[in-house]
């Protein structure tokens, strides 16, 4: 209830309330010696002569007298409190007044009558109502306590026993984004099992599982008509992205996740049972844990599908690493994925991971390199970037597409962003202290100043490591192959 | 089979997938979610409903909701929308919670009451393999009469008790004492209005008289309030508010909160719904 | 964990033995520790106010390890036991919690839940920094978090924000909530039940003069006469 009842009442209220405040206030004042002991409460025989001022004045006093309101701060309610609240007191009766008549009404006609009919008086003050009846009820009192203290099972504080506890098997404590990862890995290599097994149910090639996931199969394959369709492979980018497109929040929700849970895999087909196995096994905080289930994963399907989720799902492997060899693990996960992704010739998914170098607008950068470098900007190594011109090489041998102006933009990159670093990273070839900067699109501007004496240092060095000059001879080849093609 | 009908082959059973939240391990075996399986036993023993229609769930939660156990249903696994009517229709329920007749507190058991057999048996069984809150889920079936009978009288008692003390502290009193009292028929609105507008309020001090103490919390609409039950060293005040809202506000607003500032008096607010 | 000290912990924690309860959970490494266990003793703790377990589940198994997942209303409940117990900080960690877990679902937001957790943030900035701030600092912090966030319809009452209330002190304050209500301010109100909220914590300062606050109400019932 709010503490100032709306405006428009106001005005016609205070006006009347004013004129009774002031005659009230005035007798009040005498009266208040009278009512110091009595504790706010009003036993005044004058109650019956003036009803509605005296109970202004009564609530004014009581008001006077507030031992605490809200929260116990010790402040005493003014008068003109009382003024305000006393219109809210009889929208609050009157409300009550309503409600009450309307429980009244219902309950009238079942309650016996040996209950006290001055209930049923309207109640605008149920306070002063409720002293009278406060005596009464008083002597039904001693009776509960007796009854309080000959049984036990009366009190509600319950002891609980040991012994009674039913018994609930345990389940360890995880973090919940690793949870919503794995049952979103499950999940997804689930239905792509389930396709494939669809797919090619009833033939030769079928992964057959126990009984129940073959009941599984044989019932999802009626239902969708599989008789007439010719059996194909399953395509991985394809379902890839339906199951991205259905999926994608599934594993979000918060109370959701609380009710889910991997289930035992044991009917499974052997493929995804290996893949559950090591699923389950490992903790998924960090790109690590990712790693390992990646290299474990045989199925060259199964892969693909984790180097498709690992693009879109990233950001959650997100972490402020400060430690040397974290950083150095993931960059070591980026050219490992690069590389399986050109062997298995998958362009998309290779487009889509060089971006992230590429790409100035591509937020996965700090997920893979981090920017201890002094330049507090995303940096990768020359071994990284020249993987991935060799990746971009691969790709082209096809002759399907020209990937020079990718290529070029990589070149550009080593030539203005190289830098060195401090930080030697093992073995002693000058090679493993270049590092070029990536372009990094936050509002601040791109690229912090190198000096040309660091980028003529970088050239030295460049111009003696081999495999550089090996890949640029072989990309200058290239292009002068397809200049004189044209 | 060409991309076309890769696509469609695809969104079908992903969509299937999705829709029947079936993943084998997890759910029911594949059919219509009518019981293949019987776990309820129907044999005709004296004591014994062949067909129960209450489930018996054991929790220490209080805050469990109807919700919660509408979410362990596999269809609305990956539902994104609220659950809709026709899962209400399917599976019919009424959630009570357990509470003390005289004190009502909670009780740490959830009784979720089916319109029918059919009904009962039907969720059982695709909630079978289920997990709330990472739990197993253990739903008994109520199929001893004294149990049940046990279950619906207490039931009563609380509605009544909570009826006469919304009313007033004098009809709480009669009614504890056990006078002859025929059942009050209130709708179940009307009943979850009545719980929606009481609290239960432990530790407040034992010498203050119920005025005093509803003058002290003027602020909120508060119908009245009276004692329970007290002791050396605890008390439990019932409030009855004219409104949900203030009653909800009072204990997001006071729970916790230490009455006077003495820390002997901290007041803990239970609601009751 | 064994099932038996599993057990020994849960009793101890259903028969309010807290201090018991707390010293054995201590005791299990957080890889040992089960779930359902974990998430009783919090609400137990919580229901019963004792404090110490609710602030040690709290920061250990659900700020680091990120592990429990927790209603809004048990956040409001610990978010006010915390601000009487003098955490001051747990307020602001549970809105933190709160947006983290609950905002990336659109069904998981309330409003409702939102403002009783933005209050208790206010309320325990406030009482944590009863001296350190002034109210001007204060009022600022309750403009921008509360009354420019949240949708119009909100109603902020005054019974909501004692502490708020309580620290306004002295003279130089009256003069500057005054000239709030009244005058053209920098910041600007959004919500039109923060001026009922000013004004009532204006009548509620007992220290000072009646006649002050009688003629500021009156002023504030003409000048805000367009105000539904």
């Amino acid at each position: 209830m709010p503490l100032l009842p709306p405006y428009h009442h106001i005005n016609k209220r205070l006006v009347r309330i004013w004129t009774r405040f002031h005659h009230g206030f005035c007798s009040s004042a005498s009266r208040i010696s009278k009512f110091s002991s009595s504790n706010g409460i009003i036993l005044s025989s004058q109650a019956q002569a003036n009803p509605t001022r005296i109970k202004l004045s009564s609530l004014l006093w009581r008001y006077f007298n507030e031992p605490g309101n809200l929260l116990f701060v010790t402040t005493n309610i003014i008068a003109f409190m009382g003024i305000i609240t006393y219109n809210t007191l009889v929208n609050i009766s009157r409300e009550k007044y309503i409600q009450e008549g309307r429980i009244l009404a219902s309950l009238n006609s079942h309650f016996p009558d040996n209950v006290r009919r001055n209930e049923e008086l309207p109640l605008l003050f149920p306070k002063e109502e409720e002293q009278s009846s406060e005596k009464d009820s008083l002597e039904l009192l001693p009776k509960i306590v007796d009854k309080v203290e000959e049984e036990n099972e009366t009190s509600p504080l319950t002891i609980y026993s040991e012994n009674k506890i039913p018994l609930v098997k345990s389940v360890k404590v995880t973090s919940m984004k690793s949870e919503s990862i794995k049952l979103s890995l499950f999940h997804m290599i689930y239905s792509f099992q389930l396709y494939k097994s669809v797919l090619q149910h009833n033939t030769k090639q079928e992964e057959k599982g126990a009984a129940s996931w073959n009941e599984e199969v044989e019932a999802m394959w009626k239902s969708l008509n599989m008789r007439d369709t010719k059996v194909k492979y399953p395509n991985t980018y394809e379902f890839y992205k339906s199951w991205n497109n259905e999926f994608k929040d599934a594993f979000t929700n918060p109370t959701k996740l609380e009710n889910s849970y991997l289930p035992t895999f044991s009917v499974y087909p052997a493929p995804l049972k290996w893949f559950c196995d090591t699923l389950y096994g490992t903790d998924l905080k960090d790109l690590k844990d990712f790693q390992s289930i990646y290299q474990n994963t045989k199925s060259k399907s199964f892969r693909n599908l984790l180097e498709l989720w690992l693009y879109d799902n990233a950001f959650l492997f997100q972490r402020k690493t400060t430690l040397k060899e974290d950083s150095e693990f993931n960059e070591k996960l980026f050219q490992t994925m690069i590389q399986d992704i050109g062997r298995a010739k998958n362009t998309q998914l290779f487009l889509r991971f060089s971006s992230i170098i590429l790409k100035p607008s591509n937020p996965r950068k700090s997920v893979f390199f981090s920017d201890l470098n002094g330049y507090n900007v995303p940096s990768v190594s020359l071994e990284t970037l020249l993987g991935v011109i060799d990746g971009f090489a691969e790709l082209s041998k096809d002759g399907l597409y020209d990937y020079t102006p990718d290529v070029t933009e990589l070149i550009k990159m080593l030539k203005s962003n190289c830098i060195i670093t401090n930080k030697a990273s093992g073995s002693g070839t000058g090679a493993s202290k270049l590092r070029i900067l990536l372009p990094y699109e936050d509002g601040s501007s791109s690229i912090p100043e190198i000096s040309d004496r660091v980028k003529q240092r970088c050239y030295e060095i460049l111009s003696q490591d081999k495999h550089t000059m090996e890949t640029l001879n072989q990309m200058v080849t290239k292009t002068a192959q397809l200049e004189g093609q044209q | 089979m060409t991309s076309n009908k890769n696509t469609k082959l695809l969104t079908h059973l992903l969509g299937n997938l999705k829709s029947t939240g079936r993943i084998v391990g997890t759910t029911a075996a594949a059919g219509n979610g009518l019981p293949t399986s019987n776990n309820i036993k129907t044999i005709r023993r004296p004591n014994y409903i062949a067909k129960p229609t209450v489930l018996k769930f054991t929790s220490y939660d209080p805050y469990l909701t109807k919700n919660d156990f509408l979410s362990l249903i596999p269809e609305n696994v990956f539902a994104q929308a609220p659950l809709t009517t026709d899962m209400e229709t399917k599976y019919d329920f009424t959630l009570i919670k357990k509470r003390d007749p005289k004190y009502f507190l909670f009780k740490d058991q959830y009784y979720l009451k089916f319109l029918n057999f059919i009904k009962l048996q039907r969720y059982s069984n695709v909630t079978k393999f289920a997990r709330l809150k990472k739990v197993r889920v253990n739903f008994k079936p109520l199929q001893n009469i004294h149990e049940n009978d046990l279950f619906m009288t207490n039931h009563q008692f609380y509605l009544q008790n909570l009826v006469a003390a919304y009313k007033s502290k004098e009809a709480y009193l009669q009614q504890i004492k056990g006078l002859e009292v025929s059942p009050v028929e209130l709708s179940t609105v009307e009943m979850e209005e009545m719980e929606e507008n009481s609290l239960v309020v432990w530790n407040l001090p034992n010498d203050m008289k119920p005025i005093e103490v509803q003058n002290y919390f003027w602020f909120y609409d508060i119908k009245h309030c009276f004692k329970l039950y007290w002791n050396d060293t605890t008390s439990l005040h019932y409030f009855a508010f004219n409104n949900s809202k203030d009653a909800a506000d009072f204990k997001s607003n006071f729970h916790g909160v230490n009455f006077h500032n003495e820390a002997l008096y901290k007041i803990l607010v239970e609601r009751l719904i | 964990l064994t099932t038996a000290s599993k057990n020994k912990i849960l009793c101890n924690c259903l028969n309010r033995n807290f201090d018991l309860a707390l010293k054995e959970i201590r005791a299990v490494p957080t890889t040992e520790m089960d779930h359902h266990l974990i998430q009783t003793c919090l609400i137990r703790s919580c229901y019963w106010g004792h404090i110490a377990s609710v602030d040690y589940i709290w920061y250990k198994y659900v700020m680091q390890l990120h592990s429990l997942v927790i209603r809004p209303e048990l956040l409001c409940d610990i978010g006010n036991l915390a601000i009487q117990e003098e955490k001051y900080f747990l307020p602001e960690h549970i809105y933190m919690y709160y947006k983290t877990v609950y905002g990336n679902n659109a069904q998981g937001l309330r409003w409702e839940d939102e403002y009783k957790l933005l209050k208790n943030k206010m309320e325990g900035f406030a009482k944590g920094t009863m001296e350190k701030t002034t109210f001007k600092e204060k009022w600022k912090v309750f403009l921008e978090d509360l009354d420019n966030y949240l949708p119009k319809d909100t109603v902020f009452r005054v019974r909501d924000f004692p502490y708020l209330t309580k620290s306004v002190v002295g003279a130089a304050d009256s003069d500057l909530l005054y000239s709030i209500l009244f005058n053209e301010n920098k910041l600007t109100i959004a919500n039109p039940s923060t001026l009922t909220l000013l004004l009532n914590m204006i009548l509620l300062q007992s220290e000072w003069a009646i006649e002050f606050r009688i003629s500021t109400f009156k002023k504030f019932l003409s000048v805000y006469k367009s105000l539904n």
